[in-house]
């Protein structure tokens, strides 16, 4: 396994400024343990300072760096070179923005635009129940956590959404819509009948198609479909 | 829980030479094989639509048997024979995913791998029995007592759906899709295996006369155009409500599907009776 890698990035260009977009090709020398954010940073300090794309944590934990990397959406945080050469079988590698908001600037899109479909799906407690009176903790049984625990883990980088078959328009899109399933499945939570209305509502769960793409490309390898499959039974 | 789909060598070496093909290249390691048997589903749905206007079309020349016979005389060429067998893969297709889809959602089943691998064994199963049939036309089978076998079939299926997914707070129409679904499952199946199995069965006039005046196969195709023409209307229906946002467009082509889909009931409700 070489080292280095000479790797060729087609990467998606838009300037809000003049509204024109364009494709632009940096030609990289990266190192094997590089990630992609890694790999950007070094354009911006070797080839090209405007390109604009957004990170955060860079650990995979806050969602900020999801991209479409040869079409499939993946957090550029998490993205070796040479697990890329290895899993897209090229060295060549189209990067867009994900599709699941507008474009602010190349890679970065309008982040707060994609949460309102999370916040639609009110992904907290609304009506928690009363603490029991012996204690002061809200105790959940393993068996039922094991339930629904793993759902718990998204961290809404909307690589599922925007992988979906179905999500640009009318479902609020899988992550959404399991944040409100796991509220269903959390016996803490006593408002259940908004929330089965918003299940199944307009925007609801009998959009997804069960293409099972989300559960796809979830950097968290979280069985999204399965939660979803589980909203369309109804019973949590 | 596990995501990754265990597969062997040989399935490994198949599924290589198959995404040579580009737009599976590009889609399946993008966004996984389920998304591209989704796409198949709509493709195979959609081909399905066509497929059966021509079908219906097709039929209402029964009310004139001799240029019926001669359309059918048409069918016997290498080339239409060979289209028409053709139509058993989408049937197939979209038969078993259809299956798939209702066993994953309602019925938690996830062993994707085991359910996708069967499908594709009896899919190959399928393709090659009727191909068979189709080439020895020389089988004969009792058509009521085909039906009454499948009839059977589909009405457990319907009603196993019905139950399980009649309680829940799913929209209608949804619901209504996944236990029409159910019930065309065997019968969609059959009905190509039956026509194939009897050549006269389906392309001799004076034969599917003779079996129209029955009332049980009337009531039977009565009940299977209507769960057809609704599951239709609602996938076609489906597939156009992911890509156009809610408005007037959205509204109009969802009208310009309902009088499709009922025009196509008044004139195969039309057949049934008159027959």
């Amino acid at each position: 396994m070489p080292d280095t890698y000479n790797i060729t990035l087609e990467i998606s260009r838009y300037d809000p400024e003049s509204h024109l977009s364009w494709v632009q090709t940096y030609q990289v020398e990266a190192g094997g343990i590089l990630r992609f954010v890694d790999v950007f940073r070094k354009i911006n300090d070797e080839q090209d300072p405007t390109l604009a794309w957004a990170s955060s944590c860079e650990h995979a934990q806050c969602g900020s760096c999801g991209i479409m990397v040869n079409g499939k959406p993946l957090l550029a945080c998490e993205l070796l070179v040479r697990e890329a050469v290895d899993q897209f079988n090229t060295h060549t590698f189209r990067i867009k923005p994900i599709t699941i908001a507008p474009v602010l600037r190349d890679l970065v899109v309008d982040l707060e635009k994609a949460y309102d479909r999370v916040h639609a799906a009110k992904p907290y407690l609304m009506k928690p129940a009363p603490a029991p009176p012996e204690g002061d903790e809200y105790r959940i049984s393993p068996e039922t956590l094991e339930t629904y625990v793993e759902a718990t883990q998204c961290i809404n980088c909307f690589c599922c959404a925007t992988a979906c078959i179905s999500s640009h328009h009318h479902f609020l899109g899988p992550n959404a819509m399991m944040s409100n399933i796991v509220r269903l499945m959390d016996p803490r939570e006593t408002e259940k009948k908004e929330r089965m209305d918003l299940l199944y509502g307009e925007s609801g769960v009998y959009r997804c198609h069960t293409a099972r793409a989300c559960s796809f490309v979830c950097p968290k390898e979280i069985d999204i479909s399965h939660f979803l499959a589980l909203g369309k039974e109804g019973k949590f | 829980m596990e995501n990754a789909v265990k597969i062997t060598r040989t399935e490994s070496y198949i599924i290589s030479l198959i995404q040579k093909i580009p737009i599976l290249s590009y889609y399946a390691p993008s966004r996984g094989w389920s998304f591209l048997i989704s796409w198949g589903h709509r493709l195979a749905g959609l081909t399905l639509v066509g497929y059966m206007f021509a079908h219906i079309y097709t039929l209402s020349l029964l009310f004139h048997p001799a240029t019926f016979d001669a359309d059918m005389r048409l069918l016997d060429h290498f080339v239409f024979s060979f289209l028409e067998w053709c139509v058993a893969i989408p049937v197939i297709f979209h038969s078993l995913n259809g299956g798939r889809l209702i066993l994953y959602e309602l019925f938690r089943v996830r062993a994707e791998e085991i359910v996708i691998r069967s499908m594709v064994i009896l899919g190959l199963l399928y393709i090659f029995i009727v191909g068979f049939f189709f080439i020895e036309k020389t089988q004969q089978i009792s058509v009521t007592l085909f039906w009454s076998i499948t009839v059977t079939v589909s009405l457990i299926a319907f009603l196993i759906v019905l139950f399980k997914i009649w309680m829940t707070g799913n929209s209608i129409l949804w619901k209504l899709q996944r236990i029409t679904g159910s019930f065309m499952f065997p019968m969609l199946i059959g009905h190509m295996l039956v026509m194939h199995m009897n050549y006269l069965t389906g392309h001799d006039s004076k034969t599917i006369l003779l079996r129209m005046e029955s009332p049980f196969i009337k009531g039977v195709d009565f009940v299977f155009i209507i769960f057809l023409l609704f599951h239709a209307g609602y996938g076609v229906f489906s597939i156009i409500a992911d890509y156009i946002k809610p408005g007037p467009v959205l509204k109009s082509l969802t009208i310009l599907v309902i009088i499709a889909m009922a025009v196509s009931a008044y004139f195969g409700i039309r057949l049934i009776v008159a027959l």
